[in-house]
C-alpha cells in the first residue's frame, strides 16, 4: 500500500522569551493510504505544529515531509488535502454554499453540477436549510459543519483534521463520525488531532501519542490496550450461572473480569459447561493507557 | 489561470464588505467639494472646480486603498483566515497577487468614475461663464489622469508592502499616508527652498536632509501635472516625465517584490 503521507525527522523549534523551545524534536511516522491515522497529545505536545509543517504554513522545518510522494514544499502536493482546523475561521460575509463554491475555484475543480454537488455536502452534513444564510448568522457547531462540507467539497484523498470534534453536539459528533468512516470505506486516508480519546478509538485505525514534540509511539488502539492491560472483559452466555461471577446482563447472558494467565483455565472450564463467548475486550481503557504513558514520561496533567 | 481565482474571491470580499457603498460615499464628498470650490471664483469656476477635484480625487482614493488593503489583507491575518488561504494548493504569490490586482482594479475604477463624474461637473459649471483660459477635458486630462494612475499605483504597492509588517491596523494608514505625504511634497519644497533662500533659518540644512529623500522616495510630486488639463497645455509636462513615471512604476514593483519575499518566508506559527 502506497504512503499518503509521510514524515522524515523532522524537527522544528521556536524561540520564546530568548529560550529555545522544541516544538517538533526529529518526529518520523507515515500514513498508509486509507488509513485513519490519529495524534495524541497533552496541549502544546505539537500536534498542530505537525498540521501546520504538513500544509507548509510553517515553512523552515528541518527533515522531509512528503504527501503522495511530493514534497510538502511544493504547493501542488496540497492538491489531493482537505484541512479543517481546530477553530474554522471562514469569512463570515459569505454564505455556506458560497463558501463551498469557492474551496471547488481554490483546488481548481470545475464541475457542471457545482450547485448540486455542494448542496449534496450541505446536506450530508444537515445545513442544506442554512445554504443561503450569512456564516455570521451560523453557530459554532454549524460553522464547524461548513468547515467539514468545505473540506469533503473537494473530495481530497487525504483529510487533515484539527480536533475535528470539538464543538459539536453529540448527534453532531454522530454524523461526523459516520461521514469520516464512509470517506474512509470509500479510499480516503484521515489525518487528525484529537484531546478525545474516546473518538481516537473509534475513528482511528493507528495513532501517534506526542508529548514535548517527541512522538512517543504510534501503534493500533488495540495493540496499546492490550499491551498496557492483562485484563480483560469477557461476555458470554451460560446454561447455569457461574461461580463468582462479575455482573449478570441478563438472564444467560454473563460479564467477568479475567487475566491473562486465567484465561486459558478459565475457557475449558466455561466450555465443560456449554457456555460460549460473545466478546472479549481489554479491560483498560486507552485513556487509562495515555494517562499511564505520560506518567512514563513525567507528564502529570493533560 | 488560477491566480483569476484569488483574484475574483478578492473582488467579492470587497463587494461584500460593502467598498460599493463606501465609492458612493467618496464620490459623494467628491461632488460635494468641487461644486463648493465653483462658487469660489468667478472668472474662472470651471478650472477651480477641476483644480479641486483633482486634489480630492489624489486625496480619497487612496484612502480608498488603505481600507481596500485593510480588508484584502489586514482583516486576513487578524481574523486568521489566512491559514485556511495558505493551505490552499497554490503558491503563496497567488494570493498576493490577486488581492492586489483586485485592490488595483477596485482603485482605477474609482479613479474613472471620480474622472468622469469631475469632467461632467466641470462642463456643467463651465456652461455658465465663458473662460479666457478654458480647462481641457480631453487629451490633455487623460494625460493627467494617466500620471495619477501611476502615482495610486506606486502608494498601492506600498500600502500592500505595509501590511505584511504592520502589527497594528493603523500602521497601514499612518505608513501610506505618511508616505504619500512626503513622496509628493518634498520635491515641491525642494524647489521653494531653491527659490526662496531666506524662507527658512538652516536652508541648506533642510535642503540636503530634503534632498536625501530624492535618493529612497520616488518624486511622485513630479506626477501632479495637473497644469496641463487645467490651462490646457502640454508645455507644463517635464522633460523628464519618462524617467519619473518609469522610477515610480520601478519603485512600486520592488515593493511588490519585497513583500512577496516576506510572504514567502512568513511563518504562520
Amino acid at each position: 500500500m502506497s504512503l499518503a503521507l509521510e514524515f522524515s525527522s523532522v524537527s522544528k523549534s521556536f524561540t520564546k522569551n530568548g529560550a529555545q523551545i522544541d516544538a517538533l524534536n526529529n518526529i518520523s511516522f507515515s500514513v498508509s493510504e486509507r488509513e485513519v491515522f490519529g495524534f495524541v497529545g497533552p496541549n502544546g505536545a505539537g500536534k498542530s505544529t505537525t498540521i501546520k509543517v504538513m500544509l507548509d504554513v510553517i515553512s523552515d522545518y528541518k527533515g522531509n515531509i512528503s504527501i503522495y510522494g511530493n514534497d510538502a514544499h511544493d504547493a501542488s502536493s496540497r492538491r489531493g488535502i482537505a484541512y479543517v482546523p481546530e477553530s474554522p475561521s471562514i469569512y463570515e460575509q459569505f454564505t455556506p454554499l458560497e463558501i463551498l463554491k469557492m474551496a471547488l475555484r481554490m483546488y481548481g475543480i470545475r464541475r457542471t453540477d457545482e450547485n448540486k454537488h455542494c448542496m449534496y455536502w450541505l446536506e450530508q452534513f444537515s445545513i442544506a436549510q442554512n445554504a443561503n444564510r450569512k456564516i455570521r448568522l451560523l453557530s459554532k457547531g454549524n460553522v464547524q459543519r461548513v468547515a467539514l462540507a468545505h473540506a469533503m467539497v473537494v473530495e481530497p484523498r487525504l483529510l487533515v483534521l484539527d480536533e475535528p470534534l470539538s464543538g459539536l453536539d453529540p448527534v453532531g459528533r454522530k454524523d461526523v463520525v459516520n461521514i469520516l468512516q464512509d470517506y474512509k470505506q470509500s479510499g480516503g486516508a484521515i489525518f487528525f488531532t484529537s484531546h478525545v480519546l474516546h473518538d481516537v478509538e473509534r475513528i482511528a485505525d493507528r495513532f501517534g501519542f506526542i508529548n514535548h514534540g517527541k512522538l512517543v509511539t504510534t501503534r493500533s488502539p488495540r495493540e496499546l490496550v492490550t499491551e498496557h492491560s492483562d485484563r480483560f472483559i469477557v461476555r458470554f452466555h451460560a446454561t447455569q450461572q457461574p461461580d463468582n461471577v462479575a455482573r449478570t446482563l441478563r438472564e444467560g447472558e454473563y460479564e467477568q473480569d479475567i487475566s491473562q494467565s486465567e484465561m486459558p483455565a478459565w475457557l475449558d472450564r466455561l466450555n465443560q459447561q456449554g457456555g460460549h463467548i460473545i466478546n472479549i475486550q481489554p479491560a483498560t481503557s486507552l485513556e487509562s493507557v495515555f494517562f499511564q504513558i505520560l506518567g512514563e514520561q513525567g507528564m502529570k496533567t493533560i | 489561470m488560477q491566480i483569476i481565482s484569488d483574484y475574483k474571491i478578492a473582488l467579492n470580499i470587497a463587494y461584500r464588505a460593502r467598498f460599493l457603498t463606501i465609492g458612493f460615499w467618496l464620490l459623494l464628498v467628491l461632488v460635494t467639494v468641487v461644486l463648493i470650490a465653483a462658487q469660489f471664483s468667478g472668472r474662472q469656476p470651471a478650472t477651480v472646480a477641476l483644480d479641486i477635484g483633482i486634489s480630492a480625487t489624489r486625496l480619497l482614493l487612496p484612502l480608498l486603498i488603505v481600507l481596500l488593503v485593510q480588508e484584502l489583507f489586514t482583516r486576513e491575518f487578524d481574523r486568521r483566515y489566512i491559514l485556511a488561504s495558505m493551505t490552499y494548493p497554490r503558491p503563496r504569490h497567488h494570493f498576493f497577487l490577486g488581492r492586489l490586482l483586485a485592490i488595483f482594479t477596485c482603485t482605477m475604477a474609482g479613479l474613472v468614475v471620480m474622472a468622469v463624474a469631475i469632467a461632467i461637473l466641470v462642463t456643467i459649471i463651465g456652461q455658465n461663464y465663458h473662460q479666457a483660459t478654458p480647462v481641457s477635458l480631453g487629451t490633455h486630462y487623460i494625460i493627467t489622469l494617466i500620471f495619477i494612475a501611476i502615482d495610486l499605483s506606486t502608494i498601492i504597492a506600498v500600502s500592500a508592502f505595509l501590511s505584511l509588517i504592520a502589527t497594528t491596523p493603523s500602521f497601514i494608514l499612518i505608513g501610506s499616508f505618511g508616505f504619500l505625504i512626503v513622496a509628493r511634497s518634498y520635491s515641491t519644497i525642494i524647489a521653494l527652498l531653491e527659490q526662496k533662500h531666506a524662507l527658512v533659518a538652516k536652508q541648506q540644512l533642510y535642503h540636503d536632509s530634503l534632498g536625501f529623500l530624492g535618493y529612497i522616495l520616488p518624486d511622485l510630486g513630479a506626477l501632479d501635472v495637473r497644469m496641463t488639463a487645467l490651462y490646457n497645455s502640454i508645455n507644463f509636462i517635464p522633460d523628464n516625465w519618462p524617467f519619473i513615471a518609469i522610477s515610480s512604476l520601478a519603485y512600486g514593483l520592488f515593493f511588490i517584490g519585497l513583500a512577496l519575499a516576506i510572504l514567502h518566508k512568513k511563518q504562520f506559527n
